[in-house]
């Protein structure tokens, strides 16, 4: 069946003028046009209105335009990484040279959107589902956490109160030692057994004999109250003495610093107005100490301070009891 | 196909929660419409948790939440826009005499692009998904999801640009 007709030859006609049309149609298009030479004669007529492009119009921004478009498009294409690596190394050749291109880049490259991670959803443990505990876990394992690190901090603590209160114990215990070794010494040496004798006879001796042991440590050891603890701020230039021993004399209460070598000056002191203070400032070392507690001792026996050199070993034994409950 | 079981849901709801919130609240700029449409989302992603593979989660969320947020945003467009304008030119005029940083400046240029293009771009930049995966949050075409991110970057610098001028 033939396809064109009298009613549709002209879009045939044109679709021949255009080349769109099959080698079929063609055919058929030409035996149309034969068998009607009227229609033949129209379409061939030169009068026949063609329109012709008029090429010399152009656009005059054409290339200000393409060259934006270009520039912009491939600048994108940078930023977003979808670029050849050909593509690339041309754009950067070309960036690089030019330096409106670079700051256009640089502008380009600050649209970059970065998420504010601050930004947190407040609800997320409703959205879960399952147990309380799958909700909460996270609020578990914090409560958890902070209860272990109360604890751990607790026993800490506890270690270092059992650490310092040990080393003071020790300090304490060879003061102890000390004067078991003192009494045993005073049976075998007899300047001793009199001087005992003396102590026990001299009871209405009214000289006071204060003891204080303290050691530079932690302020929250629950020191005893007899334990001046009010000289220890004073003594920081000491520091690095192994023992400091401390006399005074009532009238005189500006301490005086010493050392274990220099204890025997205050022998002909009046036995009734010295104040008798034994302090150590560090914790020495345990020879040092033994030393300067045997020096101080040995002095007090010297001196024969009777009842006094009693409350020295009551106010030690006090202090042993109090540290040891 | 093998769904989530409860453990990799609330895995998801750790991992992407706050990301989906953020993508939200970034192109809605209401914290109260935010927590709706991720809470929305989620329950959905709940509900065909057994049909939804853990790797597919994500997108599945992201493109529920994407698509709740344009429901909304139809129905409060109006509004939208004139409260828009206002905070864009409040801002500019409360601005001008200050050094802004440059992240509050993009915020102002993102109120400035249409909801398609802050969408896309911010799909981009939050979470760097492709354009294929952008455009099957979105059920734009891959060369539509192109075009947009393409305007959308030529008018955020644009906007730069604008705002420099402005504060010169």
């Amino acid at each position: 069946m033939k396809k064109i007709n009298l009613n549709n030859y002209p879009k045939y006609w044109i679709d021949f003028l255009d080349g769109k049309l099959s080698h079929d149609l063609e055919n058929e298009l030409f035996d149309f046009l034969e068998k009607h030479p009227g229609i033949s004669s129209e379409l061939c007529d030169p009068d026949f209105p063609v329109i012709v492009p008029n090429n010399t119009i152009s656009y005059d921004y054409k290339n200000e335009l393409i060259s934006e478009n270009i520039s912009s498009h491939l600048l994108i294409s940078k930023l977003e990484n979808i670029l050849h690596d050909e593509q690339l190394k041309l754009l950067d050749d070309k960036i690089s040279k030019d330096k409106n291109l670079t700051e256009e880049f640089d502008l380009y490259s600050k649209t970059l959107i970065k998420p504010n991670l601050k930004i947190k959803y407040p609800l997320k443990n409703e959205l879960k589902k399952g147990s309380v505990f799958v909700k909460y876990e996270k609020l578990f394992y914090a409560f958890a956490a902070t209860i272990s690190i109360i604890f751990i901090t607790q026993f800490y603590l506890g270690y270092i109160k059992k650490e310092l209160m040990d080393n003071y114990r020790e300090i304490q215990t060879i003061t102890a030692g000390l004067n078991s070794v003192e009494s045993s010494n005073k049976t075998e040496d007899p300047r001793h057994t009199a001087e005992n004798n003396n102590l026990t006879q001299d009871k209405n001796d009214k000289a006071q004999v204060n003891t204080n042991v303290s050691k530079k440590i932690k302020d929250d050891i629950d020191l005893p109250e007899y334990v001046n603890e009010k000289n220890i701020s004073g003594k920081s230039e000491f520091l690095e003495n192994l023992a400091t021993i401390e006399i005074s004399t009532i009238e005189n209460p500006i301490n005086y610093n010493i050392t274990t070598n220099d204890f025997y000056e205050f022998e002909n002191s009046n036995k009734e107005e010295i104040l008798f203070t034994v302090e150590i400032v560090k914790t020495p070392k345990k020879s040092k100490i033994k030393n300067a507690l045997n020096t101080a001792q040995d002095f007090v026996q010297r001196i024969n301070l009777g009842e006094k050199y009693s409350n020295l070993k009551l106010a030690k034994e006090n202090l042993m009891l109090a540290i040891l409950e | 196909m093998c769904g989530m079981n409860t453990k990799q849901y609330n895995i998801v709801v750790d991992k992407f929660a706050d990301s989906v919130y953020r993508f939200i609240l970034s192109n809605i700029k209401d914290e109260f419409l935010a927590q709706d449409i991720v809470q929305d989302s989620f329950e959905k992603l709940w509900l065909n948790h057994e049909n939804i593979e853990f790797d597919k989660a994500k997108s599945f969320l992201f493109k529920t939440a994407y698509n709740r947020m344009i429901d909304n945003l139809r129905h409060i467009k109006v509004v939208n826009e004139a409260g828009k304008e206002f905070l864009l030119n409040t801002n500019i005029q409360y601005n001008q005499n200050e050094q802004m940083e440059l992240s509050q400046i993009l915020n102002l240029a993102l109120l400035k692009l249409n909801e398609t293009q802050r969408a896309v771009v911010l799909l981009r930049d939050y979470e760097g998904y492709t354009y294929e995966e952008i455009s099957e949050i979105t059920g734009l075409s891959e060369s539509q999801v192109k075009v947009y991110i393409f305007r959308a970057r030529q008018n955020l610098k644009n906007f730069l640009v604008s705002y420099k001028e402005i504060i010169r």
